[in-house]
């Protein structure tokens, strides 16, 4: 078989500029499928990287009809969190309210998210979120006029960086900056924190919140925490004013988002595909013809016509593979342009690696779909008369 | 030293359907060579000499008839056991050596040895002792546009001794070169049967026909 892939190689090396330009469809093809897979793998790595971040064990409550983060224009009711934290499996629940206002600092003034939370439960969810005090402390009990800064608010935002005990301005009303969180990566860093109670002053908000993360008990499984809740709540509210998230759920909701995406470079890819083939057959085709008093010089010397098919599908199968080599080449260099664009657009987390799996498998696949367009004129080569074929000119 | 049958067709007949018209090439020929022979094939163009060539080779199926070669009857047998035995008991040698263009002269005289099988290593190692026992132990490397005609019918005739057939079947080989190399090449084929080879040759030079233990005069595809 070696024999016959170097014997192909060998008279596919002597074919012109012309038949190489047949594989660009190839080229292309195997480069969408490629790139796709690999910003496919990167977003979804970078998404369970954020997820876990975010405690992949807690479950979130929404304003129903939500369909992205969180935000201040979507509320809870009040009472909906007194009778969550009196279910069986919840530890605790830690609430939030949404705002932005205007952050004043060194006479500079900013627009900034504010998430404002519960200070005697804080601590606790800060630290199960895997969130610490970079610089100072997070929040106490009783806290009051006090904040702590996103990592990226508090060193990029400002030309003077902001640190612990500085004053700022919000909305009007001095705060103390009591710390400053370390980096997460998560859109924490750009958000600030402040009590509960100074927001529902500031905002004139009594009676609901945005979101609720509810830690669940251990022992508990996510999926049995989210059907007792819910059961739970529905006695007391509408299943129009709330919707019940696991991470899971969340991840499902953004993969059919991606899904969406990828089935439109996976029609590109095809598209592509098919006139790579169509491109592969006709050179094949055209060889055929034209090494046709070849064929016949080899059957006289002894070619059984499966050693012909052999020689011409593997000519074909080479030629997509060298397609696919280009292809995984654009490819990966595309993957890795998106990924740069998406980080100078402000997004870390898309992080594009080579996988050894995929370049193999691409390269297989482009083999096989050079062999499969080589197929009807290796039959056709295979199936020539020795005699008609010497007498061709 | 003539020994047994090789080569015994028997009332072979082959028509050629052209259109409406039929072709009739071979009309009831029946013809023997014995092992060890050298039998040249003379003729006018248009006898039906190459299309006896293509019987005695296994290259294609007579109309009517039958072919012997080593005594079986080689008319009845499928496309790949036909190729069996051209790659291994028949050496072609073309009026066009039939070269192929992308190989140098030691591939070429490699591909039958590819077809059954052989060893890179071994039929690497035989093709260069065959292209120097043919004058051409230079010329390995060589592509056959950077040969002469006469070297490259040489390298034909490598490659047709490559597998070590029985017998050697040569269409017209010197019907492209000049006189004086053809004569050349007529020494290698008459050398090559004094050492054992059996050998057909079509030819319409009957002084190079000479050269032959038996000539046999081919007409409207029938002995004369
Ligand atoms: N494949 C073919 N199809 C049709 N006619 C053919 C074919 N091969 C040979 N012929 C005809 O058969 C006759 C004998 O041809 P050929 O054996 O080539 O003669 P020679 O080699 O003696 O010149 C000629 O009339 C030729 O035109
Ligand atoms: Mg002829």
């Amino acid at each position: 078989m070696k024999d016959y892939l170097l014997f192909s190689w060998n008279s596919i090396r002597h074919r012109g500029l012309r038949s190489w330009l047949t594989i660009v469809g190839i080229v292309i093809g195997v480069a969408a499928i490629v790139s796709l897979i690999t910003i496919g793998q990167g977003m979804s790595n970078a998404i369970e990287e954020q997820f876990e971040k975010l405690g992949i064990r807690n479950i979130r409550i929404v304003p129903a009809s939500l369909h992205g983060p969180p935000t201040s224009f979507f509320t809870l009711p009040n009472e909906i969190i007194g009778k969550t934290e009196a279910i069986s499996v919840v530890e605790y629940v830690d609430v939030a309210m949404i705002e932005s206002g205007t952050l004043e600092f060194n006479k500079e003034e900013k627009f900034v998210q504010v998430w404002a939370v519960d200070v005697k439960l804080a601590d606790r969810g800060f630290a199960d979120l895997d969130v610490m005090a970079a610089e100072g402390r997070l929040f106490l009990p009783g806290d009051s006029g006090v904040m702590v800064l996103g990592s990226t608010v508090a060193e990029e935002e400002f030309d003077k960086a902001i640190s612990a005990k500085n004053n700022v301005v919000f909305q009007d009303n001095k705060f103390r900056v009591v710390g400053v969180f370390a980096e997460t990566g998560t859109e924490i860093d750009s958000r600030v924190y402040i009590p509960l109670q100074d927001a529902r002053d500031i905002f004139n908000r009594h009676d609901d919140i945005n979101a609720m993360v509810v830690h669940v008990k251990d022992g508990v499984s996510v999926g049995d925490a989210q059907q007792q809740i819910e059961r739970e709540l529905l006695r007391s509210f509408d299943d129009e004013d709330f919707d019940i998230l696991t991470p899971e759920q969340i991840l499902s909701q953004i993969n059919t988002i991606l899904g969406a995406v990828q089935a439109v470079f996976a029609g590109i890819a095809a598209i592509s595909l098919l006139v790579g083939a169509v491109g592969i057959m006709n050179a094949m085709f055209t060889s055929v013809l034209e090494r046709t008093r070849e064929i016949g010089v080899m059957k006289a010397v002894g070619a059984k016509n499966s050693h012909i098919a052999i020689i011409f599908l593997s000519e074909a199968g080479i030629m997509g593979a060298a397609g696919g080599a280009i292809g995984i080449a654009v490819g990966t260099a595309l993957a890795f342009a998106v990924g740069f664009a998406a980080q100078a657009f402000g997004f870390p987390f898309l992080s594009i690696k080579v996988d050894p799996v995929i370049v193999i498998a691409a390269l297989i696949f482009s083999f096989l779909v050079g062999a499969v367009s080589g197929l009807l004129p290796a039959m056709q080569a295979a199936r020539l008369k020795p005699v008609d074929a010497l007498r061709y000119e | 030293m003539p020994g047994k049958s090789v080569i015994r067709l028997e009332n072979v007949w082959k028509i050629y359907q052209m259109g409406e018209v039929k072709v009739e090439a071979l009309r009831g020929l029946s013809f023997e060579v014995s092992s060890g022979e050298f039998v040249a094939i003379e003729g006018p163009s248009g006898s039906g000499k190459s299309t006896a060539m293509n019987m005695i080779g296994a290259l294609d199926y007579p109309t009517k008839g039958s072919v012997y070669l080593d005594d079986h009857d080689i008319s009845r047998l499928s496309e790949s056991q036909l190729a069996v035995i051209r790659g291994r008991k028949i050496g072609f040698v073309f009026q066009q050596f039939n070269l192929l263009a992308n190989l140098s002269a030691l591939e070429n005289v490699e591909l039958p040895m590819m077809f059954q099988g052989v060893a890179v290593s071994a039929r690497r190692e035989r093709a260069r002792q065959l292209l120097v026992s043919v004058g051409l132990g230079e010329r390995l490397m060589h592509k056959p546009s950077e040969l002469s005609g006469g070297q490259q019918q040489r390298v034909a005739i490598a490659r047709a001794l490559s597998n070590d057939p029985e017998v050697l079947l040569a269409d017209e080989p010197t019907g492209n070169i000049d006189s004086r190399t053809g004569r050349e090449i007529m020494k290698l084929i008459a050398g090559l049967n004094r050492q054992g080879k059996t050998v057909v040759m079509i030819t319409h030079d009957r002084s190079l026909a000479k050269l032959a233990d038996r000539i046999e005069h081919l007409k409207d595809g029938r002995l004369a």
